[in-house]
């Protein structure tokens, strides 16, 4: 459990990056917490030839408020959203999702750039961007571009990230006022993976049915899935009728799968998912949204 | 005799709480483990291990850049013979345990060849180019396919996959069927855990060609019996072999096997030039230290209508993995199992088969309870459903069958004598304990719309601990352990070393054993040194394992301070010129009714002007070997009580509630044992709710790392009660009972009651660990279901 050889370089500017990266080519890789990249590479199941360390670059560790929500720098950590060190406009849900994720010395080094670009669903953050509907900005020595979250993350550790290219920011559309979140970890200890991972976003009447709701599932699927079918049934009912048992169907039907033809262990993960839908739409029926 | 007139006024003695000398080395960092250590031209060692579960070996490939540094089977072979690990069981299987694997791999993780490198990274270079190329054999893994008729072998030459089968029976548990009114019968299984000590093994090996001696640092429980092995498998004279255990972060039984890797380096370190050392990793813990548990017991039990225990059969099968290990042997936990499924109970009639199954897993070894964990489970669990077929409360089931007081010593259905103690008032205290009847009031209080419910379960056990010869050769062991030496010098300045044949790595001996001294002496523990660990230093013994070290080695220190009391007083006497009945050891002096002498003062009196004590025979230093008179163990015993709350949407469990009432004897030092119970309990209930080494249906081990293998921290480990009852045991040296593995042995049992308990009006039964929260959910829906379609035959039949 010792990585291989590698070069290391620790650049203090973006371009100094790009450049890098761009001469590293397809062994390149960009490394920030390391906190999910260096146990892989010690079990050798990444052999990177060349690690880009963005923690050089201080530019890249900022967050600021924009006219639409806010800017995070790539290697703003999770601990900097945790207690505001960076600008929250989301009500409290950038928080309350970094403080769930590990345990302080891996959320004082982890990134929320290196998360997403690490793309594994049963981490916070590519669910959480992706039902904000947050972009990532990228840059390579080709150019710059955006990409939302919901067109980045492909697969299981898969982006649409050229090997050349880097997040440098992370935009984050402010919540309106009115608006209300609710996000759910399921997990047998806590600061483990989540074995399910909901947010519900949307807009409610006070104590009353959803009149908007969009629902994400993390954990359930090689990318953070939205919710079509549990959404429909969810909208307009109250909310004690939402037992977990009446979201089984509608999510058997979102993550395309067939309820007559599963096995106790497939059962099981599917009722973890309708009871972690069904905890985040009470804790935001609770209030639990700042 | 004298030293025992002021046992009263010991203050750091016996019973006293000081803390763990131990904490100062290792709260400040300074303790010094295998990984610590510092040699000229240490290099490294990695492993290449079988990936595969089962397969022929057809060739082992090596680059020619690297032939120097890589070890294989072949080139091992002339400097050290693999160990067999035989039994004197009728019909044992024996297969020898490669010390690197030569004709087939047998599990994933095995040894397979070896990389010696500066350091570990280019170790690990060197090992990933060696091809090992194999021919893939169809896995033997569960019970049922290790079972099979046609099932693949894993030992070529066997019939079967069996390595011994026993069985007994005492009095007639058909006949009691035949009186019962009621009877249960039930299928238990306890899946396979790895023991998952802090720090992982290690091992260094340095050949000293100036002195002719091998010496070898291992991270071992039992630093003589590797000693004494590794000479044997090499050839040597034991006098040339002299091995190290340093500083250790625990063992809990995965350290006190004699290992491979261990037998390997010692031989490699005979033909280099310089010394060698191999860090275990965690992959490789996961994968290659011994592993615990893979019981399944098929139970049924009987009783009369007042809630006598009538009758117990258990059919045991123990998948012990690939190789039998020295000194355990692979019977090791399935006749553990026979001896305790009768458990605290009086127990008229019992009938047992064992049958100890040989797989493509990890070899199975000892882990903290050793087999107990399994028999409680299944002996608690039964008393349970025992006591829901009569409406009983299970705790009375409990207290109306246990061993009483005014039974003791008695003779188990097993053959095994508990010596003291009052089993049903630990039950009856740890209802009081954990507050039976409030809990009761609480569940009752829980709403039915509640999507949670409450149970309390109880878990009872006896151990035997620090049992002798008779107790390992009954069991099949061609090595029988059961005794143990202590050295005690008093040096020129009065201070006293003691040195001992035990390893404490996490037990607290430098503290207790101290204490042993002290209470004989009347001396701060500062002025006592406690050496372990070294065969160089220590006299020979066994080891800490099978919690025997507070008896065994605490009786040999008691012994040799006794010894050297009696002489320290003669020489006292002469000093002060007073009979030597008038003197006794007092806050570090010989003290006479007219005058007193310093043990300092005493000591350099004697060692450096012999001849001013005229009539005592010369030296400061005793050996003492002790072997308890009665070998068949002190018993200690414990009713833990949990309470839970299930969660009906998902099944997880939560401790809301953990109560222990226990009888560990005469407590040494009740924050050491409250320690170690803690400890036990917190394993557990990684045991109960946690912990499992899943394989696929190829044999591939799939929670080899902490990403899938769950242990209990801060947050999964609720405040626990403890309460002692401290009766002394009749059989050894100041009374005191092992206390170092009950902890461990009955939360699975009293954590699955709880969870029948708090899941009563649906009838839910988990049998089985870890009671993950899929286990428990799958076990409460089928349940439902089953109820639902009876409540629907019933309404049909009505109509």
């Amino acid at each position: 459990m010792k990585a291989p050889d590698f070069r290391y370089h620790r650049p203090t500017t973006v371009e100094e990056a790009i450049a890098l990266l761009a001469d590293a080519g397809d062994d390149g890789k960009v490394i920030a917490g390391g906190q999910s990249l260096v146990p892989i590479m010690n079990m050798r199941l990444a052999e990177p030839e060349t690690l880009v360390d963005l923690t050089g670059v201080d530019e890249l560790r900022t967050g600021s408020k924009t006219p639409s929500g806010a800017c995070y720098g790539a290697t703003t950590t999770h601990m900097m959203f945790e207690y505001e060190l960076v600008p929250d406009v989301t009500r409290g849900l950038l928080p309350h999702a970094a403080a769930g994720i590990g345990y302080p010395a891996i959320r004082n080094r982890g990134t929320v750039g290196g998360s997403l670009a690490h793309s594994d669903s049963s981490a916070e953050w590519p669910t959480v961007m992706a039902a904000l509907d947050a972009a990532v900005h990228v840059r390579s020595v080709r150019g710059a571009r955006t990409v939302p979250v919901r067109e980045l993350l492909l697969g299981f550790f898969t982006t649409a990230l050229e090997p050349d290219e880097l997040i440098t920011e992370v935009e984050v559309p402010g919540l309106a006022p009115t608006a209300r979140w609710g996000m759910y970890k399921m997990c047998r200890k806590p600061g483990e993976f989540a074995e399910s991972l909901a947010v519900a976003l949307g807009e409610a009447e006070p104590d009353g049915p959803w009149r908007e709701v969009e629902l994400w599932l993390g954990a359930a699927a090689d990318r953070p899935l939205r919710l079509n079918s549990t959404e429909e049934a969810v909208r307009g009912e109250a909310f004690a009728d939402l037992l977990p048992d009446r979201l089984v169907a509608p999510l058997a039907a979102d993550l395309g799968q067939d309820l007559s033809a599963i096995d106790p262990t497939g059962r099981h993960a599917l009722q973890l998912h309708a009871v972690t839908v069904q905890r985040a739409l009470q804790s935001a029926e609770r209030g639990d949204t700042a | 005799m004298s030293t025992e007139r002021d046992v009263s006024v010991r203050r750091h003695g016996v019973g006293a709480a000081v803390p763990r000398r131990e904490d100062r080395r290792h709260l400040a960092g300074q303790g010094c483990f295998i990984a610590d250590v510092q040699l000229t031209g240490l290099c490294e060692v990695a492993f290449v291990r079988s990936q595969t579960a089962h397969g022929r070996i057809r060739e082992i490939s090596v680059p020619a850049e690297d032939r120097e540094a890589v070890w294989t089977a072949q080139r091992l072979a002339p400097f050290a013979e693999p160990l067999t690990a035989t039994s004197t069981l009728e019909g044992f299987r024996t297969a020898p345990l490669p010390n690197l694997a030569a004709d087939k791999v047998r599990y994933v993780g095995e040894p397979v060849a070896l990389a010696i490198a500066a350091t570990r990274a280019e170790a690990e270079d060197v090992a990933g180019r060696v091809g090992v190329h194999l021919e893939p054999l169809p896995a033997v893994v569960d019970f049922d396919t290790a079972l099979a008729r046609d099932a693949p072998t894993v030992h070529d030459d066997w019939p079967d996959n069996i390595f011994a089968t026993t069985s007994g029976e005492v009095g007639d548990v058909d006949a009691a069927a035949r009186e019962a009114a009621v009877s249960v019968t039930r299928e238990y299984t306890l899946h396979r855990q790895a023991v998952v000590p802090l720090e992982t093994r290690g091992v260094i090996a340095h050949y000293n060609r100036s002195t002719g001696e091998l010496v070898v640092w291992s991270s071992t429980q039992t630093p003589h019996m590797i000693r004494d092995m590794i000479a044997l498998q090499l050839g040597m004279e034991a006098r040339r072999v002299r091995v190290i255990a340093p500083d250790m972060g625990g063992g809990f039984g995965a350290k006190c096997s004699v290992y491979p890797e261990e037998i390997t380096l010692a031989a490699i370190a005979t033909q280099v030039d310089h010394p060698v050392r191999w860090v275990e990793d965690r992959w490789e813990a996961q994968v290659a230290s011994t592993q615990a548990r893979d019981h399944r017991h098929r139970i049924t039990a009987y009783a009369a209508a007042d809630g006598t225990l009538l009758g117990v059969e258990a059919d045991i099968l123990v998948n012990s993995g690939a190789y039998s290990v020295h000194p355990w042997t692979a019977t090791m936990d399935a006749t553990m199992a026979s001896a305790m499924i009768p458990g605290p109970y009086r127990l008229p009639n019992y009938r047992f088969r064992t049958r100890s199954l040989a797989s493509n897993k990890t070899p199975s070894g000892p882990y903290r309870g050793v087999a107990r964990p399994a028999a409680a489970f299944s002996i608690e669990r039964t008393i349970d459903e025992l006591a829901h077929e009569l409406a009983m409360e299970p705790y009375e089931m409990r207290i109306r069958n246990m061993v009483r007081s005014e039974d003791m010593p008695y003779v188990s259905a097993a053959d095994k004598v508990y010596d003291s103690g009052d089993y049903p008032e630990a039950v009856r205290r740890a209802t009081a304990l954990v507050e039976h009847d409030t809990w009761r009031e609480r569940q009752r209080a829980l709403p039915a719309s509640a999507r949670r419910r409450i149970g309390i379960g109880y878990g009872s056990f006896t151990e035997q601990t620090a049992h002798g010869c008779i107790e390992w050769a009954a069991r099949g062991l061609a090595v029988t352990i059961g005794t143990e030496g202590a050295r005690l010098a008093m040096d020129a300045t009065g201070s006293l070393s003691l040195s001992v044949g035990i390893k404490s790595h996490g037990q607290g001996s430098e503290t207790t054993l101290a204490q042993v001294v002290s209470e004989v002496f009347d001396v701060d523990l500062d002025h006592v040194t406690v050496s372990h660990g070294d065969t160089a230093m220590t006299p020979r013994g066994d080891g800490t394992f099978a919690s025997r070290t507070m008896v065994m080695a605490g009786g040999a220190t008691h012994g040799a301070a006794l010894a050297l009391a009696e002489k320290v007083m003669r020489i006292g006497a002469v000093l002060l010129d007073e009979p030597v009945q008038d003197v006794v050891l007092r806050d570090h002096a010989v003290v006479g009714k007219k005058g007193s002498v310093t043990y300092a003062q005493l000591a350099k009196e004697f060692l450096f002007t012999p001849d001013h004590v005229p009539g005592v025979e010369a030296g400061l230093e005793v050996v003492h070997h002790y072997r308890p008179e009665v070998q068949t163990g002190a018993f200690t015993y414990a009713t833990q009580a949990a309470v839970v709350e299930v969660d009906l949407d998902t099944g997880a469990v939560k401790l809301l509630d953990y109560a222990v009432v226990e009888d560990c004897g005469t407590v040494v030092n009740p924050r050491i044992v409250d320690g170690q119970i803690l400890g036990g309990i917190a394993q557990g209930i990684g045991n109960a709710l946690l912990e499992e080494i899943v394989h696929d249906a190829d044999g591939q081990p799939k929670s080899t790392s902490f990403l899938d293998y769950l242990l209990p921290g801060a947050s999964e480990v609720p405040q626990i009660k403890i309460e002692h009852m401290a009766t002394p045991s009749p059989y050894t040296v100041f009374g005191v009972k092992g206390a170092g593995e009950g902890g461990a042995i009955p939360p699975p049992a009293a954590i699955a009651n709880a969870i029948r308990d708090a899941l009563r009006e649906y009838g839910t039964e988990v049998n089985e660990t870890p009671m993950t929260p899929e286990r428990v959910w799958t076990a409460l829906r089928t349940s439902r279901m089953a109820a639902e379609a009876e409540g629907r035959a019933t309404l049909e039949a009505v109509r």
